[in-house]
């Protein structure tokens, strides 16, 4: 865990295991089948991202690596064109990860968009070199989507470390 | 660093040359199970508005699939005795046999994810018997071709992605090409050089030159033909719904189209045919010019195809040399001398082209380009 300004309470380490779970979760998202839904959030980039600014020595770029292999199997895509991407996205969240947990959540938001936009930049030229149609414009909404839910996610993923280390009833926390 | 490395290399391996289908297999076992999982909202909101699907809709439905039936049964009965007599007028005068297919009933599951090409999963895999290569159609048309032909699934590259080739001739004279998809729904005939016998209108059915596909199934309609440079310009709208396509048959061939010849074992025609002898020219020269000419003859043809295809009409022509269609193979009839002279496995497999070319473009996506491609079938 990186300190922040703003927290005011110590978390709990994270369960390596939820860590994983998150990450099959996410994994299982982005299989849902959307027909190319425009906004549709790349659950596994938001999740590998959360995980690699908060716990950069559990997520490194292996995780990102292998990850990212089984979204390309799994959505037919180029072999290796999101392993790139996500081991692209793991290193800038690696890189900024101090500067990030610096700020509260929106603000993070602020932050991970223009990183989600830079493996979808980096996707399409992969495949645009590699000689396909590009998507459309509405392909690059899905950052947005991203970005606006990055503090819900936070919440969510964080949840497990808020709990307080034994629970007494009678104290109101 | 590395691992950006190991990408780069993994994505030249696998556009390019397509060296990593193994490990997609491979790792496909582990991702299946949970796309099934991912998919499953998807297949009960399916199911259930089947289910829900109002009675009025599905009597009307039921009302048209019997009309079609009956409409159909006559023409299936008619179709089985023209088919024996095919066989035995084909039997009368020592033809070969026309091709023989095997189809598998499928539905697709839902759009491939990927944003950047227009491929559909089947439920049906290589356990049923699909391979990749076998053609897709609806009850209208050819809509794509099987690509990769996973244990369970199969993903279908529909005929609209970009690049996606398929050998084509024109159903009313036998004028054969080669159909591409343009990457935004429709499709473009391409090649096909100005003063050819080609009308809006005309029907386009698979010609089962590229060794894959079997032979007269319906593709495309030509909607517009105007000339441009050297070609025209054709467009073309498929007869199948090819993105809105729900049950499909996936129909290849029973067996392996026959080899191609090898280029090595081609007997040079002789130089008389193809010049007027000239009578001073040095052995040297002579075997560059015949090679020059070979290319430009070859040009020639291929302009002229219109009265030649005509003829030929459905029957395929087995040769490796016989007219090619397109100007792309000018230059492989450019490069065949010296393919031969390097002696190279490589340099041999590229040029069986003429024949091979379009076998191969329909089998793959021409942007993987000459090398990888027809190593693949």
């Amino acid at each position: 865990m990186q300190s922040t300004n703003l927290s005011d309470r110590i978390l709990r380490p994270p369960q390596p295991w939820f860590i994983d779970a998150s990450l099959l979760v996410a994994l299982i998202l982005s299989y849902i089948p959307v027909s190319r839904l425009a906004g549709w959030p790349d659950w596994m980039a938001l999740t590998l991202c959360f995980w690699s600014i908060r716990q950069p020595q559990l997520v490194g770029l292996d995780k990102a690596f292998l990850l990212g292999l089984l979204v390309d199997i799994g959505h037919g895509a180029a072999m290796g064109q999101y392993a790139l991407a996500y081991v692209l996205l793991s290193h800038m969240a690696h890189t900024f990860a101090r500067r990030i947990l610096w700020f509260p959540p929106r603000q993070q938001a602020l932050h991970i968009l223009p990183m989600l936009f830079i493996t979808q930049v980096v996707m399409t030229v992969v495949r645009l070199i590699a000689g396909d149609s590009f998507p459309g414009w509405t392909y690059f909404l899905a950052p947005i989507t991203g970005a606006l839910l990055w503090p819900a996610l936070s919440l969510l993923l964080l949840w497990p470390q808020y709990q307080p280390e034994d629970r007494d009833d009678h104290r109101p926390i | 660093m590395c691992y950006v490395v190991l990408c780069l290399l993994m994505l030249v391996a696998d556009l390019h040359y397509r060296y990593l289908e193994m490990v997609r297999h491979t790792l496909s076992v582990v991702t299946y199970p949970l796309q099934v999982i991912a998919a499953a909202p998807a297949d009960l909101a399916r199911s259930a508005s089947t289910y829900f699907g109002t009675l009025v809709s599905v009597q009307a439905e039921n009302a048209e699939l019997r009309r079609k039936e009956v409409e159909q049964a006559q023409q299936l009965l008619r179709f089985a005795q023209v088919e024996r007599e095919n066989q035995e007028l084909r039997n009368l005068l020592g033809m070969a046999q026309s091709v023989q297919s095997r189809a598998v009933a499928a539905e697709v599951l839902y759009d491939a994810p990927d944003p950047f090409s227009r491929k559909v999963i089947l439920n049906r895999g290589a356990a049923d018997g699909i391979e990749s290569g076998f053609a897709v159609l609806d009850a209208s048309g050819v809509i794509g071709q099987a690509t990769r032909a996973y244990p369970a699934q199969t993903e279908v590259t529909l005929l609209t992605d970009k690049d996606q080739a398929i050998a084509i001739k024109v159903a009313r004279n036998g004028l054969r090409g080669v159909l591409f998809g343009n990457g935004d729904g429709s499709l473009e005939l391409r090649f096909i050089p100005i003063g050819s016998d080609v009308e809006v209108g005309d029907e386009l059915i698979t010609s089962g030159l590229d060794g894959v596909f079997v032979p007269s199934l319906p593709v495309a309609r030509v909607t517009s033909v105007t000339p441009a440079d050297a070609f025209l310009r054709i467009q073309c709208e498929p007869l199948g719904h090819v993105e809105r396509a729900t049950q499909v048959l996936v129909l290849g061939r029973a067996e392996p189209a026959p080899p191609l010849p090898d280029p090595a074992s081609a007997i040079e025609p002789p130089l008389e045919q193809l010049v007027p002898p000239k009578p001073t020219a040095t052995p040297g020269a002579q075997d560059k010019d015949s090679s020059k000419n070979k290319s430009k003859d070859a040009g020639k043809t291929g302009n002229g195809a219109a009265p030649a295809a005509n003829s030929e009409g459905a029957q395929a022509p087995a040769s490796p040399q016989a007219t090619p269609d397109k100007p792309k193979d000018k230059g492989k009839a450019k490069d065949k001398p010296k393919g031969k002279n390097g002696a190279g496995k490589k340099a041999a497999s590229s040029d069986k082209k003429p024949a091979a070319a379009e076998a191969a473009e329909a089998g793959e996506k021409p942007t993987e380009q000459p090398n990888a491609d027809s190593a693949g079938r």
